[in-house]
């Protein structure tokens, strides 16, 4: 990573552009800290197994862009972790192609198993799951805006409070519509089978 | 299948545990950066809708959301500042086309008033227990036509009126799951969209409900009521 110093009161050194507003080298070590922190919470074990050098990939490509782009608009803080989040989801998208297994079986074979079911500790578990999220997905593409929108902030983990302010209504409409929504989702599950 | 689906934590699982693009493949998808946004409360909020109504179907983009939310949470425990918010857009009516479409929408408010048959007057309405209630404003027994089929409904107080918003539901009595819905309408009236009635046979019956949302918090839900199109 190019470190970029700045010298308070003196003039920027030459090289990549200092000043207010652009991250130091403790700024970027802080934005991949976290940016571990978050791929470990949200994402697959055997992803997250893989953050820092995830993490680290999509952090160069990012500082690499920046280092073409010395001397244009600032390269706030809140930019990078913008930019960071960017590269890290690409990255990951990348590493998940990489990893399909093809699902049909080899003449004679056992099919063999998805990228991160070796990884976990009840992999017919991990299967119905997916069903089950296959099933919630075309219930969830059935069902009316508001209700599909509150449902999916609230399966997405959000608190009803969030679910609201994220979607710019009061908390008791928001309750109101993910009790519903959640109603006519269970409703469309025991329809295709899945038992309450 | 053995899996039950009552509680909520199997439901999430679940849900978090989808791959793959949305329909439409990867292309259809938002920019990372625009989940970003949305997931940071940064962008204007019917733009925030479309991006949860896309993540609701797209895994992929549900999971960039996700970490969007995650890193922010990182960022404010270490105690960064906030994004900024968005740039202020230009007022509604130096906007050309949000300009032409509230003429449009007048005008045919104006042809809407014409035509309708004379409705009850409309008033608000307490129960016995000094509760409020909402009740459905077309005569029992009408028929609506379908291209012209609004529903009317008693509003609010005055006094409660402003930021009072109103949802409706609407269903069919063979499929209790909703089929069409619409919310933060600002009127006690709602002109169905000809399209959502495709699927209602001449003669054959909708279901509907309101809910109000006022200002201070209450809500008010209508019974459900029937209608018949013609």
């Amino acid at each position: 990573m190019d470190p970029t110093s700045r010298t308070p009161g003196g003039a920027p050194p030459p090289g990549p552009a200092s000043g207010p507003g652009v991250p130091s080298s403790q700024d970027v070590e802080a934005l991949r800290r976290q940016l571990v922190a978050a791929v470990r919470r949200t994402c697959p074990r055997w992803l997250a197994a893989d953050a820092d050098d995830l993490v680290q990939t999509a952090l160069l490509r990012v500082l690499e862009i920046r280092r073409k782009r010395e001397g244009e608009a600032e390269f706030s803080a809140f930019y990078l972790r913008r930019a960071a989040h960017s590269a890290v989801v690409d990255e990951i998208r990348r590493r998940r192609r990489r990893a399909e297994v093809p699902l049909e079986p080899e003449e004679g074979g056992e099919p063999p198993r998805p990228a991160d079911s070796g990884a976990g500790p009840d992999p017919e578990r991990l299967s119905q799951a997916r069903e089950l999220g296959r099933a919630i997905t075309e219930c969830l593409g059935r069902m009316i805006r508001p209700r599909k929108m509150a449902v999916a902030l609230h399966l997405q983990g959000h608190r009803i409070k969030e679910v609201g302010t994220v979607l710019g209504w009061n908390e008791k409409k928001a309750e109101n519509l993910i009790y519903r929504g959640l109603a006519d989702l269970r409703s469309c599950l025991e329809d295709k089978g899945f038992e309450r | 299948m053995t899996m039950t689906i009552d509680h909520d934590t199997l439901l999430r699982e679940a849900f978090v545990a989808r791959t793959g693009p949305g329909p439409g493949g990867p292309g259809a998808c938002p920019a990372p950066e625009r989940i970003y946004d949305a997931a940071r409360g940064a962008l204007p909020p019917g733009d925030v809708r479309e991006v949860v109504e896309h993540l609701a179907v797209c895994p992929e983009c549900a999971e960039a959301w996700r970490l969007a939310a995650a890193l922010e949470e990182e960022a404010r425990a270490a105690g960064e500042e906030a994004a900024p918010r968005p740039a202020s857009r230009r007022p509604w009516y130096l906007q050309p086309v949000r300009v032409a479409a509230t003429v449009a929408v007048a005008l045919v408010a104006v042809a809407v008033v014409w035509t309708v048959v004379q409705a009850p007057e409309e008033e608000p309405v307490w129960r016995g227990d000094g509760q409020l209630e909402i009740r459905s404003l077309i005569p029992e027994g009408e028929a609506l036509p379908r291209e012209e089929a609004v529903l009317r409904w008693t509003p609010v107080p005055e006094e409660d009126a402003t930021g009072t918003t109103y949802d409706v539901v609407m269903s069919t009595e063979d499929d209790p799951f909703p089929m069409a819905a619409a919310d933060r309408l600002e009127e006690a009236s709602y002109r169905i969209p000809p399209e959502v009635l495709e699927a209602v046979p001449a003669g054959g019956e909708l279901l509907w409900q309101v809910e109000a949302q006022l200002a201070d918090g209450r809500t008010v839900e209508s019974p459900t009521y029937k209608i018949r199109l013609r």
